[in-house]
């Protein structure tokens, strides 16, 4: 257990300081590389540095608040936002919030019959959600990345099929060229809400949602969701602050690289093929999604669900940890070499082209001369 | 040489006007139907594109490549009937697939939604509510794919030079009073657009010689001609496909020349001179070279000076091989009659700016295309190429014959239509150097942001108890003053180091 310096808060050495500064880049070029917030990598990562879950998902959320005012606005510029359709989505969005840190508040109480354990029941909670929805999300990527090799792009059988329901109301979205169903649109708010509140993950519902059960372009589903993050992540940090959960330090640090990775995330796109992104993106959620089910016993154990000897406990957590940095580093690694491969090419095209254009005026010179 | 397109939906009545029509005429007639089984043979998966289009679907890597490819290949059917004979075209949109060609006749055929219909009961025998319904969807699907195909944002059914209401006048009256109009002025064909349409027919046939080859059928083209002249241009993310397409396109009768560029968009820039020194000059290659953006000069020539005032259009494409320095053909566009003598080639008169100017960026890898307009606020918006990813827009020293006040007026308004029309920046040149360059000003910003980011992490680093304490308020008013200042200090402080760490990058290259 880490050393703690306020109540549950962990005491920061350089170390893990630098740990946080590192998952912050690595969730920020991701995040710019697949255009989604990254905490799928940055949560569990705090979590495996001994931050309770629940201040993880709160210190999260806040992060995610400021980089989504910063991408929505971009977005906004390009006319990638259907404000309206965000506006929808927000109403039930904020009453899934408000359950997800209800949840979250209450189970960080539980503890074991003598006392210990507290923080173990909501870590646990976090982690089976976090391991359940993700790992739907890595292999519907995986599977959507085979389909498309025969040529088929997202599927809309759940969007003609809830079209062809007619759930009245029906409310029509100019901007996405969509009619949705008011009820649709409310349970998709509420399960993004949920999400976003109890694992600081909401894009990778909300987005496939828009595209596969609204069935609007992907562009407007990005810029909608950041346009939602925005006005999510302030609540959802406004919950958690007023319980307490927000370390202002692990926001700040997450920042120091977060906001660095997706730059260089971002220029990644410009030369790594939509497939070689995808493909990626999806391992890389698998492969977080095995490192947080690997530290589910630990909990487990806390909660005196089940026993094992303590040095399984380092053991296991050591393995989730270098599983995690391990799949972000790979993903990072694709990334850069492919940048580094395209600066090179490009470089040699350049070079060719000036001594090319050199060669010519010489020779127009020479022709000149002999005139 | 002359091309009749009309665009008639799924009507029945549409397709049986523009073959009375092509008869009347002795022209040759083709159908949208007609098309789609060449390109089914051509190995395009036509049926697919079709269905990726009409249910939304986002369209796969692969399903771009096959839309470049029909398009190619539409554009090379029309252009060689064309120049074989007379065509009437009719189906959806056909005068998109030969863009710059002047004289083409569009005409749209409606009729109305009952007796569509009504049509529609009778050829399917559908009740009148399936009918209607289907009805409806086809119009809807073939404004969809019209919009997908061409890239078009507003209306798929505006820009037609005449619609026909089959419901108010019969095929047979209707197509006997075309006849005359067919061979109006505006829509016979000249030695010029002949040439139009070999460059058409050149560049299309370049992208299915790429589409076909297996060494580059998985990266994606754009591909412009000019009396043999070949453009191509590729994403930064295809180079290493990209690299081999001048092996392929070695092989394309009629290829002069060949200029292979890189690129992700275009920097479209607007001067009535352009030089080749100046901070104008240095801004636009740094941006162009940072962003992976060509650059397409587009000269102004002043309303009232001779060589533009009857609307002159010309164009130059520039193109260059490992051994021969560049070379440049011009055309001449005016109005709606084209003026078929050729302008010599050559550094000379008022088009040598220009010619420098694209020698130099075609040395840097990093020329489009170039244009000479008139300084005709109309004319400027229409010679805009929506299709074309653009990332910036420069505009600099225009209407320089005006006095000051009317310059900055016009300039401003120039600026404000080009925004309407192009979804990127428009900037003056003053305000891209600013973006480009980083000047004592931008890193006394970086200075000061810096110290703000760093003063925020030594307090909060060495009060990290008080701070945290803080932030676990127990009171309703702790837990209101720690919502306000999360809510507001948490995007002042990301607003302030995203800036920070943008203008770093920027020293960077990264952008």
């Amino acid at each position: 257990m880490p050393e703690l310096i306020f109540r549950d808060f962990i005491a920061l050495d350089l170390g893990t300081a630098l740990q946080v500064v590192l998952l912050g880049f690595i969730g920020g070029v991701l995040s710019g590389f697949i255009g989604s917030g990254g905490a799928f990598f940055m949560t569990p990562g705090m979590m495996n540095l001994g931050v309770p879950g629940v201040i993880a998902v709160g210190s999260n959320i806040t992060h995610k608040f400021g980089k989504a005012l910063m991408g929505s606005r971009k977005h906004g510029e390009l006319g990638n936002v259907d404000k309206k359709l965000g506006i929808f989505l927000l109403a039930t969005s904020f009453i899934g919030i408000r359950l997800a840190v209800w949840i979250n508040t209450r189970l960080f109480g539980v503890a074991d019959a003598h006392g210990g354990g507290k923080g173990a029941a909501a870590d646990l909670y976090i982690s089976l959600v976090f391991v359940c929805i993700l790992s739907m999300v890595a292999i519907s990527m995986l599977r959507d990345i085979a389909k498309s090799r025969n040529e088929e792009g997202p599927s809309r059988r759940i969007a003609e099929a809830l079209g062809r329901m007619r759930l009245f109301p029906i409310i029509d979205f100019p901007v996405s060229d969509v009619k949705v169903s008011l009820w649709v649109l409310a349970l998709v708010g509420l399960a993004t809400g949920y999400l976003a509140g109890t694992i600081g993950v909401g894009g990778f519902i909300g987005v496939p949602a828009m595209i596969y059960v609204f069935g609007i372009p992907t562009a407007v589903a990005t810029g909608t969701e950041l346009f939602l993050a925005m006005f999510m992540g302030a609540f959802g940090a406004l919950n958690y602050v007023v319980e307490g959960f927000v370390d202002i330090r692990f926001v700040m640090l997450l920042f120091l690289g977060s906001l660095v990775g997706i730059y260089v995330g971002t220029y990644g796109t410009k030369f790594v093929k939509e497939v070689v992104i995808r493909l990626v993106t999806g391992v890389v959620i698998l492969l977080c999604v095995i490192s947080r089910g690997v530290a589910i016993p630990i909990y487990l154990r806390q909660l005196g669900l089940v026993s094992f000897d303590e040095a399984w406990v380092s053991r296991l957590n050591i393995a989730s940890k270098s599983m995690l940095f391990l799949a972000g580093i790979s993903g990072v690694a694709v990334i850069i070499v492919n940048v580094a491969k395209a600066f090179r090419r490009r470089e040699s095209i350049r070079r060719s082209l000036a001594e090319t254009a050199e060669l010519s005026s010489r020779n127009q010179d020479s022709l000149e001369r002999r005139r | 040489m002359q091309l009749v397109c009309i665009s008639r939906g799924e009507q029945e009545r549409g397709k049986l006007f523009a073959q009375t029509l092509a008869q009347k005429l002795a022209f040759e007639c083709l159908g949208q139907e007609e098309l789609s089984d060449l390109a089914i043979q051509e190995g395009i998966a036509v049926g697919k594109l079709e269905t990726a289009v009409v249910k939304k679907r986002h369209l796969t890597e692969r399903q771009i490549l096959e839309k470049e490819h029909f398009l190619a290949f539409m554009t090379r059917v029309l252009c060689e009937r064309v120049l074989e004979n007379n065509l009437v075209f009719h189906g959806r949109a056909g005068h998109l697939a030969v863009p710059g060609l002047t004289h083409v006749f569009r005409i749209r055929t409606k009729i109305e939604i009952q007796t569509h219909v009504e049509e529609v009961m009778r050829r399917l025998s559908l009740d009148r509510s399936k009918a209607r319904e289907y009805v409806e969807r086809v119009d809807e699907d073939i404004s969809r794919w019209v919009r997908t195909m061409y890239n078009i944002s507003g209306d798929p059914w505006a820009g037609y030079d005449l619609a026909v209401n089959l419901d108010r006048v019969d095929v047979g009256g209707a197509t006997t009073a075309l006849c005359g109009f067919v061979q109006l002025p505006e829509f016979t064909a000249t030695p010029f657009s002949a040439k139009v349409l070999e460059n058409l027919l050149l560049a299309a046939r370049v992208r299915i010689a790429l589409a076909r080859d297996e060494r580059t059928w998985a990266a994606s083209f754009s591909v412009k001609a000019e009396a043999g002249h070949v453009t191509v241009s590729y994403l930064p993310r295809d180079m290493a496909v990209g690299v081999r397409a001048p092996g392929v396109i070695i092989g394309v009768s009629g290829v002069e020349d060949l200029t292979c560029t890189v690129v992700s968009s275009n920097i479209l820039w607007v001067q009535e001179r352009f030089r080749t020194v100046g901070q104008t000059f240095d801004a636009v290659v740094k941006a162009a070279t940072h962003w992976h953006s060509a650059v397409e000069l587009m000269k102004l020539t002043p309303a009232s000076t001779g060589s533009s005032s009857t609307d002159t259009t010309d164009r130059v494409a520039g193109a260059e091989t490992a051994q021969q320095p560049p070379l440049f053909t011009l055309r001449q566009v005016d109005g709606g009659v084209e003026d078929d003598t050729e302008r010599p080639t050559g550094p000379i008169g008022e088009d040598a700016d220009l010619r420098e100017m694209f020698g130099e960026l075609n040395a840097r890898g990093i020329a489009a295309t170039a244009s000479r307009l008139p300084d005709d606020m109309r004319r400027i918006r229409a010679a805009v190429d929506r299709s074309i990813p653009y990332s910036l827009v420069v505009v600099d020293e225009v209407f320089l014959d005006h006095g000051h006040a009317a310059r900055i007026r016009k300039t401003r308004e120039l600026l404000g239509r080009l925004g309407e029309v192009i979804r990127a920046p428009v900037v003056s040149a003053e305000d891209l150097e600013q973006m480009v360059h980083t000047s004592w000003y931008d890193y006394v910003k970086m200075t000061a942001l810096a110290a703000v980011v760093a003063i925020a992490f030594i307090l909060v680093f060495s009060h990290q108890t008080e701070i945290l304490e803080f932030f676990s308020p127990t009171t309703t008013g702790a837990k209101i003053t720690a919502a306000l200042v999360l809510l507001l200090g948490v995007p002042i402080f990301a607003t302030m180091y995203g800036t920070l760490t943008g203008a770093v990058l920027r020293l960077f290259h990264v952008e």
